[in-house]
């Protein structure tokens, strides 16, 4: 097996955590209905997402996606996490350098807590250098990142045509849930990539031929 | 290429409503040959430049403005190249999809015979062959597009979907690859 085409792949930089898990399927399965493979660092399988991994993959996608979902001081040290904007800045700098790469943000529009007010223009806060270059806002919800990211993969080269219709990979989100439910069962709890690209692959809405 | 007219579901003729034009900042001049094209046809006709303030998000900007278009052109040159800009503006049309109906017609207008992107190759094109004579007849030809709506959706490529199921099974290849193999090969430097 050839690595993946690099003009295909979308390597996706999001958190890991449980809160975040259905928007990261919806991302997985909005790109593998457009005919782009996810990369992302859950590809390794180990435990530890060691860097040079990451800077690999980026290297090895022509597309990048950056979700800095978790952009507020977490737990009692109040530490907020600063691998999603590392990478991002990866994805840039192999923009500036190459030229080829395209990379896309995610941010949340709705409140993470009670206590967030405004975050619909927060970004403009805590990433501020990125003014003048809108990212793609969701609402927090599997629905509003197929949106969103259905809406970026579709202006870019390698979207396989005709594409299924946006509508349609959201109602395919329930079977792709149920699918991974049933791997992750068979894998005796584990959650495994390959068994999520499989599980995109077969609920992925088709285009007629 | 097969094409069969389409009349998107809702369409209202709606001419006087504004169309906007997006453009890359070679074909600006082109741009403005249309927009006088336009206006002389009676087509009110919107550029990004026109409204959207210093500091302000553009994105907003286009977002709320394109609730009050009746098309979107995208004029591509004849070497075919979009933008960065062009391909933002059209993840905020696609993403006006979503919530807007009808939605907005998409029009390519093209210089010479050049390659469409993806997200326009679906979509009869109206081509200029003459960039110093041929505004007039492109504007006659959106004005009777709008007119009567037709032809602005064609029928997808007769390649159907075998595109996207040779690009899934590859995908498919993919991952059984990264089942078969360790860990280490996976990332091996």
């Amino acid at each position: 097996m050839p690595a993946p085409r690099f003009e295909q792949s979308v390597f996706i930089n999001c958190p890991f955590d449980p809160a975040y898990e259905n928007l990261l399927h919806a991302i997985v399965l909005t790109a593998v209905s457009l005919g782009f493979i996810p990369r992302c660092a859950l590809e390794s399988g180990a435990a530890d997402y060691r860097f040079p991994h990451i800077l690999e993959l980026l290297t090895k996608s022509k597309y990048s996606i950056h979700d800095l979902s978790r952009f507020t001081g977490e737990g009692t040290a109040n530490l907020a996490r600063m691998n999603m904007p590392l990478e991002l800045g990866v994805a840039i700098g192999l923009k500036l350098s190459r030229k080829k790469h395209r990379w896309a943000v995610m941010v949340p529009t709705v409140p993470m807590d009670a206590h967030a007010d405004q975050v619909a223009y927060q970004y403009q806060r805590y990433i501020s250098d990125l003014a003048g270059k809108d990212p793609l806002r969701h609402e927090q919800t599997p629905e509003s990142v197929v949106r969103e990211v259905y809406s970026w993969l579709k202006t870019l080269d390698e979207v396989v045509t005709p594409q299924p219709g946006g509508p349609a990979i959201i109602a395919a989100l329930p079977v792709f849930q149920k699918k991974i439910a049933d791997f992750k069962d068979y894998a005796l709890g584990k959650s495994i990539w390959a068994d999520i690209l499989t599980a995109a692959l077969e609920a992925a809405p088709k285009v007629n031929a | 290429m097969e094409r069969q007219a389409k009349i998107p579901s809702g369409w209202q003729k709606s001419i006087q409503k504004p169309i906007f034009i997006s453009y890359t900042s070679r074909g600006r001049a082109n741009a403005e040959r249309l927009r006088s094209a336009l206006k002389d046809e009676g087509i009110e006709t919107w550029v990004d430049s026109d409204f959207i303030e210093p500091g302000e998000s553009w994105e907003n900007a286009l977002q709320s403005r394109l609730r009050e278009a009746s098309a979107v052109v995208f004029l591509i040159g004849p070497d075919g190249q979009v933008s960065e800009q062009q391909r933002s503006e059209a993840t905020v049309v696609f993403r006006s999809e979503w919530e807007e109906q009808p939605k907005l017609p998409l029009i390519p207008v093209i210089i010479g015979d050049p390659e469409l992107p993806p997200f326009l190759k679906q979509i009869a094109p109206i081509k200029v062959d003459d960039i110093k004579q041929g505004w007039p007849e492109a504007a006659r030809k959106i004005k009777r597009t709008l007119n009567a709506a037709p032809s602005v959706v064609s029928k997808p490529p007769s390649s159907g979907g075998s595109e996207q199921k040779a690009r899934l099974l590859e995908i498919q290849q993919f991952a059984d690859f990264l089942r078969e193999s360790p860990a280490k090969e996976k990332f091996a430097r």
